[in-house]
């Protein structure tokens, strides 16, 4: 369904994922530069927080943004749709986000800043979550862009017995009432008028 | 006072400075293709403009020269001048390009989606209000530090107090700029084009970590302890 529609949502897991592993390459640096600058010592004397501070956000972050790049390339290739990409998406992004902002409150509460580099995964995640729900609201509502669409609750579909009307000759001429008896008639032996299959 | 480079690599600036890059380069290619599909060419002929005038600014902003004042000796009132036009023009030159980029995309939206509904326009004018509160902070906040007397010790009270307003205003003209493109992000979804999608997601990102990164020199600058 959603590939004959050819949807581009695939854009949106795609730079959030390039930005979820973004925060690897900070931390590292980071963490290079503390040590070459010797004040990595400062840190010495806390190992359970750099252990959390420091992998957490690293190895989470990247993993689930490599998988995020992963589904968003399979989208794009149409092997899956985003139905079924959607559940695991969301809660990727919903994991880096209450990770990287819980690690970054408590190194606000430790250090009285961010002191390793969250905002990446922070801000990937969250555009992960947004775009899911800017999608909802662009496809099952009516909303501020362009004209007033049919919602989908909203839609009549046609029954089989009146598709089955569509399709046969018709019975009665449309202008008289004349009873044609199913028989293939292009004018209307009574008033002359042209037969047209509604 | 010596010459340096204006652009300190770190963390944050490599990150930031990559960011506006390849956003410059997706609107450039997105207004490329959209010339040859949309029959109002004349707004994506002004994005395809405004896309490589930011993206000359973009690269060259990491080339751009600065000064480095010396303390021995005492830097003099020149010096001083000097130092904070450099601050003010690479603070506002930005700035001035993104107001001009919100007013043609306000133009956009009007040609092209307020005619099917008049609500169309809330994103991009929160958009262009935020821009424009922010050129005026940052013209009144350097207008009064130019004309200060820096080596007056009365002086002094006014430049912190001014640096907490400065702190204090980015975060709210920030929070104003975010809501605004979010809904200039939503029409990107609704228009269903991955260049378009990729060019304001990443925007809408950068907005975002600039919004983080002002919340953290705040917190820097009025940490208790």
């Amino acid at each position: 369904m959603e590939n004959k529609e050819r949807n581009r949502f695939y854009a949106v897991p795609l730079i959030g994922g390039i930005l979820c592993i973004y925060a690897i390459f900070g931390n590292s640096l980071l963490s290079l530069s503390l040590s070459l600058s010797g004040s990595i010592y400062f840190l010495a004397g806390f190992p359970f927080l750099i252990i959390i501070l420091f992998f957490g956000p690293i190895i989470l972050d990247l993993v689930l943004g490599i998988l995020m790049i992963v589904s968003a390339v399979k989208m794009k290739n149409g092997k899956t749709t985003l139905f079924e990409e959607k559940k695991k998406l969301l809660i990727f992004s919903w994991l880096v986000v209450s990770v990287s902002l819980g690690l970054s409150i408590f190194s606000i509460f430790g250090f009285g800043t961010f002191f390793f580099f969250y905002e990446p995964g922070l801000v990937g995640g969250l555009i992960i979550i947004l775009g899911n729900f800017f999608y909802k609201l662009v496809t099952k509502r009516n909303f501020i862009y362009g004209p007033p669409l049919v919602q989908e609750g909203e839609k009549i579909e046609p029954s089989p017995t009146k598709t089955q009307i569509f399709y046969a000759n018709p019975k009665f001429c449309t202008n008289c009432g004349f009873n044609l008896e199913e028989k293939p008639f292009k004018f209307c032996p009574n008033c002359g008028t042209q037969l047209i299959s509604e | 006072m010596t010459l340096i480079f204006n652009w300190v690599p770190n963390l944050f600036s490599i990150l930031y400075s990559t960011l506006w890059i390849f956003q410059a380069v997706l609107l450039v290619l997105w207004a490329r293709s959209a010339k040859k599909r949309e029959l109002k060419q004349k707004y994506t002929n002004l994005l395809l403009v405004i896309g490589i005038i930011l993206l000359s600014w973009n690269v060259i902003s990491v080339f751009l020269p600065s000064v480095e004042i010396s303390f021995f000796p005492f830097p003099d009132e020149s010096d001083i001048f000097i130092i904070n036009t450099i601050y003010f023009l690479y603070s506002f030159i930005p700035t001035f390009l993104h107001t001009v980029l919100a007013i043609i995309l306000v133009l956009y939206f009007y040609n092209i989606s307020y005619q099917y509904n008049r609500k169309s326009l809330i994103g991009p004018a929160i958009f262009l209000l935020g821009n424009i509160i922010r050129l005026c902070v940052l013209t009144i906040i350097y207008s009064i530090l130019l004309s200060i007397d820096w080596f007056d010790f009365a002086s002094l009270e006014t430049i912190e107090i001014l640096i907490d307003v400065e702190a204090i205003a980015y975060i709210i003209i920030d929070i104003i700029l975010v809501v605004g493109f979010c809904f200039v992000f939503i029409y990107s979804i609704y228009k269903n084009n991955a260049l378009l999608i990729m060019y304001f997601g990443l925007y809408f990102a950068s907005l975002l970590l600039s919004l983080f990164y002002n919340i953290n020199y705040a917190l820097i600058e009025f940490y208790p302890w």
